[in-house]
């Protein structure tokens, strides 16, 4: 998709991509398609991930191959930021630090209507330094939002180096246990650990984090933690070298 | 709230000795966000994906330029029926100085796409204004100034005469709290008609355009710097290439100033007050 368009991000769509497919696979997918107003909510608040988004809406039956085709491409409604133009896509962001407080007010919302399901909302680390962020975790965790389940993209990296070097954001865990979250560390790439987590925290009275370790660029071993494939978009010999060591 | 399940209230910490009765009355409608106004902004387009029709309550420099990201993302992108309630417009907050008066709000907002701006000017059209915003299916605006001016009587339309002087070639153009500053100018010196705009955006075309072809002079007088209901005004008649009237201006000029003052004051220095916009018009006969 990232090739053909000529679209970036790349490393940040291969650091995330599991994530999203592992929520996915843990909805009801009916309810999605059917708008059903106690559907599960999935953000993506990192919103420039967006290629990891729709290939995943794709896989699961959300999105058409012919609507996929169009990414990127001029006249298309899938921009190189999530767009709720986009049959069901819940928010759209790009702009960073928006989706965490949206997603909560959705949290609020279905709680005050009494309804069960919950809300999935994926960030990245380096979007944490948003103060917006912070917030809605104070928030969310003062309410006991047992219906909101954070996922972060913690790859370490943002636009133009490691976060650790630009505005640290470590001790992550306890810094969110003390916002009064339930906080859990998986292996970001696994998707069976991560859908194990998600089952596990169904019936949380606090609000959840999920701690994904990720690596930027995972799977192509010229993109991982390498910057460059925050904005290259990967053509000829890079391009045919990448798609086989994903292959393999 | 009671009539309507889709209102949800909150606030960003402002309302004391006001908002308690509703968070009593429906506490799984009401929020107290904090201070915390892009969370305000966010938890309120979170809460429309899911069918409610939010009301943000706060001071308006905060409720605006605060969050003015999360409003144009997460609320005008989306067309989110969220109404933004702000308080102390104009130089209501004059004394607290430039962080807390707002005369920047309108022209701040006027941009963005799906917005409605509304400026009430009494006690009875705010009932119009809210009746309108609720049911409207895109966000709205409403610059609430401190005050309880009263027309005295039901107001059928939110933009419409306060004073209509038939002998009179020179027009008012206001909204908000300046509608009743004009009135009293009016007792001073009846040589002119009072429009109450008090629906800034999208400008009402039709209506504008009639007046604006009946009178002679049009002075536009708002406690907004010139990016409020006076630029809107400009373009539309540059737009429509309408002839023959004379646009003016009362209001404050584009600075935050250096001096404190209650809103009287400051309505002083900037031409606003009764006497001010009596000379400003005997200036124009």
């Amino acid at each position: 998709m990232v090739h053909d368009s000529g679209a970036a991000h790349v490393g940040s769509c291969l650091s995330v991509v599991e994530i999203l497919n592992a929520i996915f696979q843990s909805i009801d997918l009916l309810k999605i398609k059917n708008r059903a107003v106690d559907r599960d909510r999935v953000i993506l608040s990192k919103g420039h991930s967006v290629a990891a988004l729709y290939a995943v809406m794709y896989h699961n039956g959300l999105l058409k191959k012919e609507e996929i085709d169009t990414y990127f491409k001029n006249g298309s409604i899938l921009a190189g930021h999530a767009s709720h133009l986009v049959p069901f896509v819940e928010h759209s962001t790009g702009a960073l630090g928006h989706g965490l407080p949206v997603a909560l007010g959705i949290a609020i919302g279905l709680r005050s209507k009494n309804f069960q399901s919950r809300v999935f909302v994926v960030v990245g680390d380096g979007e944490l330094h948003e103060g917006s962020n912070w917030e809605a975790f104070m928030q969310a965790g003062h309410r006991k939002m047992g219906n909101l389940c954070v996922f972060i993209d913690q790859n370490k990296m943002s636009q133009i180096g490691e976060i650790e070097k630009c505005c640290d954001i470590e001790p992550l865990k306890s810094k969110l246990e003390s916002f009064n979250f339930e906080v859990f560390d998986v292996d970001g790439h696994n998707e069976e650990e991560i859908r194990q987590k998600i089952e596990s925290t169904k019936n949380s009275v606090k609000p959840v984090t999920i701690i994904c370790h990720t690596i930027k660029g995972k799977g192509v071993s010229f993109m991982e933690n390498n910057n460059l494939w925050h904005y290259r978009c990967p053509q000829g010999e890079d391009y045919e070298r990448a798609m086989q060591e994903l292959a393999n | 709230m009671e009539k309507d399940e889709r209102i949800f209230f909150l606030t960003g910490d402002t309302g004391f000795n006001l908002v308690e009765p509703l968070f009593e009355a429906f506490p799984k409608r009401t929020i107290n966000v904090g201070v915390a106004e892009q969370n305000l902004i966010g938890i309120s387009a979170g809460l429309c994906n899911v069918g409610f029709r939010p009301v943000c309550y706060a001071i308006s420099n905060f409720l605006v330029h605060r969050c003015l990201e999360q409003i144009r993302n997460d609320v005008c992108l989306h067309n989110y029926p969220v109404i933004l309630v702000g308080t102390s417009t104009g130089f209501d907050n004059g004394a607290l100085w430039a962080t807390h008066y707002v005369v920047d709000d309108i022209g701040c907002l006027k941009p963005l796409p799906n917005i409605n701006i509304y400026s009430p000017s009494s006690v009875e059209v705010i009932e119009n204004i809210f009746e309108e915003a609720i049911n409207a299916n895109n966000p709205s605006y409403i610059r609430i100034a401190k005050g309880n001016f009263s027309e005295g009587k039901p107001t059928g339309a939110v933009n419409h005469f306060i004073i209509e002087n038939p002998e009179s070639k020179i027009l008012i153009i206001t909204h908000g709290k300046m509608v009743k500053n004009s009135v009293e100018a009016a007792k001073i010196l009846p040589e002119f008609s009072v429009f109450a705009m008090n629906k800034i955006k999208p400008l009402e075309e039709n209506s504008l355009k009639e007046l604006l072809e009946k009178y002679n002079h049009a002075l536009v007088v708002e406690d907004n710097f010139k990016s409020g209901l006076f630029n809107s005004i400009c373009q539309f008649i540059v737009e429509k290439n309408i002839k023959n009237i004379n646009l003016h201006f009362i209001g404050p000029r584009e600075d935050y100033g250096r001096y404190t003052g209650d809103a009287a004051y400051l309505e002083d220095v900037n031409g606003l007050n009764p006497q001010k916009i009596v000379d400003r018009v005997r200036n124009l006969r």
